[in-house]
């Protein structure tokens, strides 16, 4: 079955089919790993966690404080949508200020070729050309995938207020994916982050990316950008890869919210007993290379 | 426009930081003084009762050793050797020749002389002199594991279950050894720890970082002509900061894969240039996305929208300032000397005046560059450099990020250095504030 989702069926199949998956590996993972010293062991109640994990947002907030923050990434992804009908790495954002939102952005590294052009920098770009600089430290940032490291430190030279984002960048994010550039020791002010809201869509949107550029280009056309590394597999945009800050509570792994599986959670719980099934996971563009995103 | 002259001086390879890592972390270890062919015994019972201990983790180190090339230190604490039994004869010629195993536990033992009760030896010691050396050849240092596995009371107990230590004889003599935790990078590394802490096995490679002999081709050939880009790139900041638009820093990329080195872009900083284009008063941060790196980013991109038929300004905003300002700007942002086809910023290599912030590394990580050569530490705000503030003056302590070479965990690596100039012209290194970001 799994074999024959690989850009044909919808993306929703894949979800379903990601979604058992991950739970059967889930379990196989916490059998394997229930022993005591084992942190990275998920509790298996999905509410306890829920009282555990002020910063899932999507488990922990009150209704009201939820709704408010889901509002804004609604708007967020609606950006990401449009990034992915324009080709680019579905990534978009807003800046929000006393609840309106004043400036939008998607990324942009495709068509302008240039690889920092993350829709974070999109946004500011816009909203500085009307603002003062200063707006910054009363706004706060709604973005589909984790700031990479790049725009964590940006937005804190900036003074942003803080931070809430979808899914996590296991690749260069720098708000607890990879690294904490918002809270390690740095003369600039630290700024909280939130993780987790609408995490799934987040995911999928970057799923979509990836099937539609295979459909699109089967044969990579020039080897010399193989050796690039580029290939960047979705499923392991989601997941924290550090140790999250003592600052910041974040979920340590992201299995324990049991939809999706990760990329390390399937080597982890397949090495032994799996085999794990690659073609579930769409492979990265060939023929180009996948700029950043984040 | 005329090249400004040279700036003198070498480049100095980044550490990377697992490079860091690896030359500061110790811990201690187990190791047993036994005859060399009991050896294989007790590194056998020792292996069987630790299943959790992996050889691999120590194979930096040189497991049993002659007591001739211990380090001097170790010579010291370790003298003089026990006058252990050694089964059927003293003979060290012999010794490897009778191999017949069932002969040696039934062979008679000759009773150990009482050990030394001096550590140092003294006239006891004098009066058997030819004894004692023959014993430095004979016995020998056994690393057996890293002390955190086992206890050493516990590790004394499976020791004396083997020969020759299972007899109503002298008590194995077991010390703690401090030995660096991770492998040698390079061979002089390895050298150095040798006569340091414990005999390293060198594998000739660096496994926490680029290999030295690749480190070195290219720096043997950047290291002529570095000086000249970094002096341009210097011009680029001295530019943008007469017009008032910017702090005096700047940046050179470089094509260096032709036969002759093309400068494809020269940027300098632009934070302090308004919306509009004026000159803003230098307060607060500025706009942080004008720092010369994103600016000269964005120029080279821009040339290969140009070279591929784009119109440059797709998709612009004057916030990125990534249009030239300056004439050094202007001259080789008007060259179209890249190919269309490049993919964001691949082969090049950038040249900054000053070690570029954790934005400004990333984005430099994020474009792919194959080299970046820096002047100045920034050990507040810089992003590349992993190993502190260097011998920099500056009372900060480095962020110790180094972003160029972090492969487990980023999803680019690239060779870096920072130049080290002769006769640091004032000019260059005490016109900032230490907490400026690049």
């Amino acid at each position: 079955m799994i074999g024959t989702l690989r850009g044909k069926e919808s993306w929703t199949t894949l979800v379903l089919a990601s979604a058992a998956l991950g739970l059967a590996l889930y379990y196989l993972h916490t059998q394997q790993s229930a022993t005591p010293t084992d942190d990275k062991s998920p509790p298996a109640d999905e509410e306890q966690r829920q009282d555990e994990d002020a910063h899932h947002i999507s488990n922990a907030m009150a209704p009201a404080e939820r709704a408010y923050h889901e509002r804004f990434m609604r708007e967020a992804i609606a950006m990401a949508e449009l990034a992915l009908k324009s080709d680019e790495t579905p990534v978009g954002c807003v800046f929000v200020k006393d609840g309106e939102i004043i400036g939008r952005g998607m990324n942009e590294t495709n068509r302008t070729l240039n690889g920092t052009r993350h829709a974070e920098f999109v946004a500011i770009a816009g909203i500085l050309s009307k603002r003062p600089i200063n707006i910054l430290n009363e706004t706060d940032l709604y973005v589909t995938v984790e700031p990479c490291v790049m725009c964590a430190s940006m937005l804190r030279q900036y003074g942003i207020r803080a931070v809430y984002f979808g899914c996590w960048n296991e690749r260069f994010g720098g708000t607890g994916g990879v690294l904490n550039i918002h809270s390690d020791p740095s003369v600039d002010k630290p700024y909280p982050v939130t993780g987790g809201i609408f995490r799934e869509e987040a995911i999928m949107l970057l799923r979509k990316f990836y099937v539609q550029e295979n459909e699109k280009a089967p044969e990579p056309k020039q080897k010399k950008t193989r050796e690039l590394k580029t290939e960047i597999l979705p499923m392991d945009v989601h997941q924290p890869k550090s140790t999250p800050s003592p600052a910041i509570r974040m979920p340590v792994n992201s299995a324990s919210t049991g939809s999706i599986p990760t990329l390390s959670s399937l080597a982890a719980s397949a090495a032994s007993a799996v085999a794990v099934p690659k073609a579930a996971i769409p492979s990265a563009p060939q023929s180009r290379p996948t700029t950043a995103r984040g | 426009m005329s090249t400004p002259p040279p700036l003198a001086g070498r480049l100095v390879p980044l550490r990377t930081k697992d490079e860091v890592r690896a030359s500061l972390e110790t811990h201690s270890v187990y190791v047993v003084e036994v005859p060399a062919k009991f050896a294989n015994a007790v590194k056998d019972a020792v292996q069987a009762a630790l299943p959790d201990f992996k050889t691999s983790d120590i194979s930096h180190l040189r497991r049993v050793v002659q007591f001739k090339y211990l380090p001097p230190h170790l010579q010291k604490l370790f003298y003089p050797p026990a006058r252990l039994p050694r089964g059927d004869e003293d003979d060290p010629a012999s010794a490897s020749l009778s191999a017949s195993p069932a002969s040696l536990p039934s062979a008679p033992t000759p009773p150990p002389p009482p050990p030394s009760s001096s550590p140092i030896g003294d006239g006891s010691e004098a009066a058997g002199g030819g004894t004692a050396a023959e014993d430095l050849h004979l016995v020998r240092y056994f690393l057996l594991c890293p002390t955190r596995h086992i206890q050493q009371t516990d590790l004394a107990a499976i020791i004396r279950t083997c020969p020759p230590f299972d007899g109503k004889t002298a008590p194995p003599r077991i010390f703690h050894v401090t030995v660096p935790a991770l492998a040698p990078i390079s061979a002089e590394q390895a050298a150095q720890w040798s006569d340091q802490y414990w005999p390293i096995s060198y594998k000739n490679t660096n496994p926490y970082g680029p290999h030295p002999s690749l480190v070195q081709r290219n720096q043997d050939e950047l290291q002529p002509e570095a000086g000249n880009w970094l002096a341009l790139a210097r011009a680029a900041g001295r530019q943008i900061a007469d017009q008032c638009l910017g702090e005096k820093l700047g940046v050179v990329v470089v094509d260096r894969t032709r036969n002759a080195p093309e400068i494809i872009a020269v940027a300098g900083d632009c934070r302090w240039r308004s919306f509009t284009g004026t000159p803003e008063p230098p307060t607060g941060t500025g706009n942080v996305m004008a720092h010369a790196v994103h600016r000269a980013i964005a120029m080279v991109a821009k040339k290969r929208l140009r070279v591929a038929g784009t119109d440059p300004a797709y998709l612009d905003r004057s916030l990125f300032c990534d249009s030239p300002l300056t004439e050094v700007e202007k001259t080789y942002y008007d060259k179209d000397n890249i190919s269309s086809s490049g993919y964001l910023c691949v082969d090049l290599d950038i040249y900054l005046t000053n070690e570029p912030c954790v934005m400004c590394s990333m984005a430099i990580l994020h474009s792919r560059f194959r080299r970046c050569i820096f002047g100045n530490r920034m050990p507040y705000t810089g992003g590349m450099t992993a190993d502190g503030p260097g011998d920099s003056s500056s009372g900060g302590s480095g962020l110790k990020n180094g972003l160029f070479w972090r492969p487990s965990e980023l999803n680019w690596k690239f060779l870096a250095w920072e130049f080290k100039e002769e006769d640091k012209s004032a000019d260059a290194v005490t016109c900032f504030k230490d907490t400026l970001h690049v």
